[in-house]
C-alpha cells in the first residue's frame, strides 16, 4: 500500500545552504492494510523526519514514497489534499498539536470545512460522536473545552479520532505516546491495535525498544539517519543481525532483572 | 567570528550599493527634468550663461554615454581621488566635497559626544533605576517623556528657554559672528559656549531610550533562571548585578548601531533649529535650493559614515560577546 | 539575541529603530521567548484580556490622551471660523486669550485653528503610514518565517539592507526629487520605508509559532498556507501584533512631524511638524511667542508619549508576570 523506497532527506543549513546536513540516507520499507511498522531509532536518527515526509510536510530529496502505486511527490493542491484523506498523524507533543487560544474540539472543525463542507450539521454530529465513541472519549467531557482543561491522553485519542473522521489508510504515530501517563499509554496503545485489526496500516515512529516489539509486525532500525536492521519485528528482536541492534537490545532494562554494579 | 563579520560585511556592501544606485537613479528617472529646474531655479538672467550650465551640468551627468555607462562611470567618479561629487549649485562653484569636508567637524563634535555619552549615562541610570524603587518612579516617567519629545521641540524649548529667556548660552550659530575661526582662547571659548545648547537637546532625547531600555534589560535578567541559581547558591547580589549587567549591555551595543539613523535625524532638525553649520543644516540649504549635487553628496557621506560606525560596533561586539567569536552564532546577522 | 532594538520607545520615529513591542524586556524577550504574552494568552478569551487591558491605569491613560487628540482633530476645526492659514485672522503675535485661545502667530494666524488642523493631519499620515508599514513588516515577517529557506535569506537580506540605511536621509532625497504633494504620498513614503523592525520581530515569532505541531495538523487538514498564517499563526501573537501597531503609529508621527519641519511635508494644509517649522523660521523663540512652538510641540509629545504608555501598560496585561513589578 504505502511504500518508502530508498528515501534520502538532505537539510541545509548555513548562509545560503552552503552546508548540508544528512538526515536520512536510503531508506526504504512499505506499510500493508493492518501492519504495524515501527520505526525504531534514538533521537537524531532520522525517524520522525521520515514521518515528516510520509506526511509531505518535508520534502524528499531523493527516492520515492508511493501510495497505492503513485508517488506522492507529485500531488499539489487539490492532490494533495485528497492524499490527507488516505494518510494522517498524530504527534508527540499533545499540547503542541493544539491551538492553546483555540478551543480543542476546533481540529474537527477545521476538518469539516475542508472535507465536510457539504455534510449537515446533525449527520456531522453524529460523525464526530462515533469517532469519539471510537477512541472511547465521552463527548462531553472533550467537547467545547480549552486544551489546557484536558489531559494529555484525551488529547492524543482526540487527534486520533479526528484522524478517524477521514478515510484513513496510513496512520503516522510519532512517540505518540511518550509524553503520557503509564496508565493512559497502554490504553492508546490497545486503541492502535484495535484499528490495526479494522485494517489500518500504521507507521509507529518510537525510541521505545519494548513498544516497538510489543505492537509492531515489522521493525526498521535507524541509526543516523541509516537503516541498518529491517524485517519482521520478531526476527529482529530474537535474532539481531547488526551490532548496533544487539547493543540496543543488551541495554534496554528488563522489568524482571535489577541494577547491578 | 571571521564568519560573522563576513556576513555583515556582505550586508553592508550590499547596502552601499543601493544607496549609490538610488542615488544614481533618482535624478536619471525621475518625472521632470532636474538639470532644468537647477538652472532655472539658479535665476540667470543671462539666457546664454543659462545655456552654458545646462550644457556644463548635461556634461557632469555625463547624459550623452549609454545608460549602463553613465552608471558605471557614476561610481568610478566616487571611487577617484579625492572622489568627484560634483559642484554645488547652492554655494557655486564649491565642489560638494569641500562643504561636506567643512560642514563634517561641526556635525561630528555633536554627535559623537552626544551619542557616547547618552549611552553612557542613560545606561548608568537604567541599571540604577532597575535596582531602586524610589529612583525608578522618577527616571522611567522622565525618561518616557524625553523619548517621546521630538527633536526638533526640544531644541526649540532649548533656544526659547536657555537662549533667549535665561540668556546663559548662545543659540545660533556654532561660533560668534565677529570671530574668525583660529586656534585661540577667545575662539575655542565661543565654540564651545555655542555648543552645549545643541548638544544637550540631542543628549537629552536620545538619554530616555537608552535608560528604560537598560533597566528592562536588567530587571529581565535578574529574573533569570542563573541570577536565581546564584541567588540560590548565596553568592552576594552585587555579584549576580555584574553579571545581569554585562548581560544586559550586549542588546544595547546593537542598540547604538540601531539608533544611528535616528539620532542623525534628531541631528540634521537640530542643527537646523541652532543654525549650526554641520551637514544638518547643509543638508537643508541643498533641499531649499534644489542643489541635487549637494543633497546626494550629503546622503552619500552620511551612507558610508553609518556604515562604518556599524562596523566598528560589529567589532565592538564581536570582542564583547565570545559566542560570536567561537561560531555559536550569538548574533545573527 | 540582539536582532531587537533595545530601547523600547527607542525613538522608533524617523529613521525607524527597532523598538521591540514587548517593551518589558526588550531584545531578549523577543528572542529567547518571542512568544512572551502566548503562554499568557493559552486558553484565556480574547474578552477577558481585553477586561483587563480596559482596567489598566496606564492603558486607560494612554488610550484616553490619544483619543482626546482624535477627537479634537476631527471636531476641533469645527469649532474654528477660521482657515488654518488664514493670515490676519486676529491681532499678530497676540497671547492666548479668550478670543483666541491658543493665541496667534506673528502673521496672525489663529494657533487654536492651525492645531486642530494640524492634528487630524498628523493622524491621518500616521495613521496609513503605519497600517502600509505593518502589513509590508508583517507580511515580509510571516513568510520569512513560515516559508524559511532560500527565501527566508532574501528577505532578511533585503531587511538587513533597509535597516542598515540611514532611512530617513534616503527618504528626505526621494522627498526632494518627489515632492510630496498630498499627506497619502508622505504616508506611502513613511511606510515604505519604516517596517524593517516589524519584519524582524514578525519573523522571530513566526519562525518559533511554525514549530508547533499545531501548524502542522493544519496542513494535514488540507488548509492552506495563507489561512495557516492567518487563523492559527496571527491568532497566537495578536497582542503582539497590536503593541507593533501602537509602535508604528507613535513613529510615523514623529517621522512625519520631522519631514514637516524640513520642509518636506505635503504642500498646501497644515500639520504639527509645519506650525514648528513655521515658528522656528519666523523665529518665534526671539519674540518670545511660546505659544505657537509649544503647543503643537507639547501635542506631538502628548500622542507619541501615551502611545509608548499605552504600550507599556499592554505589556503588563499580556505578560502577567509584569504586573508584580
Amino acid at each position: 500500500m504505502l511504500t518508502v523506497d530508498r528515501v534520502s532527506k538532505v537539510y541545509r543549513t548555513g548562509a545560503f545552504g552552503t552546508n548540508q546536513l544528512t538526515a536520512v540516507q536510503d531508506v526504504s520499507f512499505d506499510i500493508n492494510p493492518g501492519e504495524v511498522v515501527s520505526l525504531i531509532g534514538e533521537s537524531g536518527s532520522g525517524k520522525t523526519t521520515i514521518g515528516k515526509m510520509v506526511l509531505r510536510l518535508a520534502s524528499i530529496t531523493s527516492g520515492t514514497i508511493t501510495l497505492d502505486g503513485v508517488d506522492i511527490s507529485t500531488y499539489r493542491g487539490r492532490g494533495l489534499k485528497n492524499y490527507y484523506r488516505h494518510v494522517q498523524g498524530v504527534f508527540q507533543d499533545p499540547f503542541s498539536s493544539f491551538n492553546p487560544i483555540f478551543k480543542a474540539d476546533r481540529v474537527f472543525a477545521m476538518l469539516k470545512g475542508q472535507y465536510f463542507s457539504s455534510m449537515g450539521r446533525d449527520a456531522w454530529q453524529h460523525k464526530v460522536e462515533a469517532a469519539l465513541d471510537a477512541v472511547r472519549l465521552d463527548p462531553a467531557a472533550v467537547v467545547n473545552k480549552y486544551p489546557h482543561q484536558l489531559s494529555g491522553g484525551q488529547l492524543q485519542r482526540l487527534l486520533i479520532a479526528r484522524a478517524l473522521l477521514l478515510d484513513i489508510k496510513v496512520l503516522v504515530a510519532d512517540e505518540i505516546i511518550s509524553m503520557l501517563d503509564a496508565s493512559t499509554r497502554i490504553d492508546v496503545l490497545n486503541l492502535l491495535a484495535e484499528l490495526k485489526a479494522d485494517g489500518l496500516g500504521i507507521l509507529f515512529v518510537t525510541h521505545d525498544l519494548a513498544l516497538g516489539n510489543y505492537i509492531s509486525d515489522k521493525t526498521v532500525i535507524l541509526q543516523k539517519g541509516v537503516m541498518v536492521e529491517t524485517g519482521e519485528t520478531t526476527a529482529v528482536f530474537t535474532d539481531p543481525q547488526h551490532p548496533y541492534t544487539q547493543q540496543l537490545l543488551a541495554s534496554v532494562p528488563r522489568l524482571d532483572r535489577r541494577w547491578q554494579k | 567570528m571571521g564568519r560573522y563579520l563576513g556576513r555583515k560585511g556582505l550586508i553592508y556592501a550590499l547596502t552601499l550599493f543601493v544607496a549609490v544606485t538610488i542615488n544614481w537613479m533618482l535624478p536619471r528617472f525621475m518625472p521632470g527634468d532636474p538639470i532644468s529646474d537647477m538652472v532655472s531655479r539658479a535665476g540667470l538672467r543671462d539666457p546664454e550663461a543659462a545655456a552654458r550650465m545646462q550644457a556644463y551640468y548635461e556634461n557632469l551627468f555625463g547624459l550623452d554615454v549609454p545608460i549602463w555607462q553613465q552608471y558605471l562611470n557614476y561610481w568610478g567618479s566616487l571611487f577617484s581621488w579625492p572622489p568627484d561629487l560634483g559642484i554645488s549649485m547652492w554655494s557655486f562653484p564649491r565642489p560638494v566635497g569641500d562643504l561636506v569636508m567643512g560642514a563634517l567637524p561641526y556635525t561630528l563634535a555633536l554627535l559623537i559626544p552626544a551619542i557616547l555619552l547618552s549611552w553612557y549615562v542613560g545606561n548608568k541610570l537604567g541599571a540604577l533605576a532597575a535596582r531602586r524603587k524610589a529612583l525608578d518612579n522618577t527616571v522611567l516617567p522622565v525618561s518616557y517623556l524625553l523619548t517621546a519629545t521630538p527633536y526638533m521641540w526640544l531644541a526649540i524649548l532649548l533656544v526659547w528657554f536657555g537662549g533667549m529667556q535665561l540668556g546663559w548660552f548662545p543659540s545660533s550659530r556654532a561660533y560668534s559672528g565677529n570671530l574668525v575661526p583660529e586656534f585661540s582662547m577667545s575662539f575655542i571659548g565661543s565654540l564651545a559656549l555655542h555648543w552645549v545648547l545643541p548638544f544637550l537637546s540631542l543628549f537629552l532625547v536620545a538619554l530616555g531610550g537608552w535608560a528604560i531600555g537598560m533597566r528592562n534589560l536588567v530587571i529581565y535578567e535578574l529574573e533569570s533562571d542563573y541570577s536565581n541559581y546564584l541567588g540560590a547558591l548565596g553568592a552576594p547580589p552585587r555579584l549576580i548585578r555584574k553579571y545581569a549587567f554585562r548581560n544586559a549591555m550586549l542588546p544595547q551595543i546593537t542598540g547604538l548601531a540601531l539608533q544611528l539613523g535616528v539620532v542623525l535625524t534628531g541631528n540634521i532638525v537640530t542643527e537646523v533649529v541652532f543654525n549650526y553649520p554641520g551637514l544638518g543644516l547643509l543638508l537643508l540649504n541643498a533641499i531649499t535650493s534644489t542643489d541635487f549635487f549637494l543633497l546626494q553628496g550629503i546622503v552619500l557621506f552620511v551612507v558610508i559614515g553609518v556604515l562604518i560606525c556599524n562596523f566598528v560596533i560589529d567589532i565592538v561586539y564581536v570582542w564583547v560577546d565570545p559566542r560570536t567569536r567561537t561560531g555559536l552564532q550569538g548574533a545573527s546577522a | 539575541m540582539t536582532d531587537m532594538k533595545s530601547s523600547p520607545a527607542g525613538r522608533s520615529g524617523a529613521a525607524a529603530p527597532a523598538p521591540d513591542p514587548a517593551s518589558a524586556a526588550p531584545g531578549q524577550t523577543a528572542t529567547t521567548d518571542p512568544l512572551g504574552a502566548a503562554p499568557a494568552l493559552a486558553g484565556r478569551r480574547r474578552s477577558e484580556m481585553l477586561y483587563f487591558a480596559l482596567r489598566n491605569p496606564k492603558v486607560i491613560l494612554g488610550l484616553s490622551v490619544i483619543v482626546a487628540f482624535l477627537l479634537f482633530g476631527l471636531l476641533g476645526p469645527l469649532f474654528s471660523e477660521f482657515g488654518p492659514r488664514e493670515r490676519n485672522a486676529g491681532p499678530l503675535g497676540a497671547a492666548p486669550s479668550s478670543d483666541f485661545w491658543l493665541g496667534t502667530t506673528w502673521t496672525g494666524q489663529d494657533v487654536f485653528t492651525q492645531l486642530a488642523h494640524g492634528t487630524r493631519a498628523t493622524f491621518q499620515v500616521a495613521l496609513m503610514a503605519a497600517a502600509i508599514s505593518a502589513f509590508i513588516g508583517m507580511t515580509m515577517g510571516f513568510v520569512a518565517g513560515y516559508r524559511g529557506g532560500r527565501l527566508d535569506e532574501i528577505l532578511m537580506m533585503i531587511t538587513n539592507i533597509v535597516l542598515v540605511l540611514p532611512v530617513f536621509v534616503v527618504v528626505i532625497v526621494v522627498t526632494a526629487y518627489l515632492g510630496i504633494s498630498n499627506t497619502a504620498t508622505q504616508a506611502l513614503v513613511i511606510g515604505l520605508f519604516n517596517w524593517t523592525w516589524v519584519a524582524r520581530a514578525v519573523r522571530a515569532q513566526t519562525l518559533s509559532l511554525r514549530a508547533r505541531d499545531f501548524v502542522d495538523l493544519a496542513r494535514l487538514s488540507g488548509v492552506r498556507t495563507l489561512s495557516i498564517i492567518r487563523r492559527e499563526i496571527a491568532p497566537n501573537m495578536a497582542s503582539y501584533l497590536v503593541m507593533t501597531f501602537i509602535l508604528l503609529f507613535a513613529g510615523a508621527i514623529v517621522f512625519a512631524a520631522t519631514l514637516d519641519f524640513l520642509n518636506l511635508g505635503p504642500r498646501g494644509g497644515m500639520s504639527l511638524g509645519l506650525m514648528l517649522q513655521q515658528a522656528n523660521q519666523q523665529a518665534a523663540m526671539s519674540l518670545g511667542l511660546w505659544w505657537w512652538f509649544v503647543f503643537p510641540g507639547a501635542a506631538i509629545t502628548a500622542i507619541t508619549g501615551s502611545a509608548y504608555l499605552t504600550n507599556v501598560g499592554l505589556d503588563e496585561v499580556f505578560n502577567p508576570k509584569l504586573r508584580e513589578m
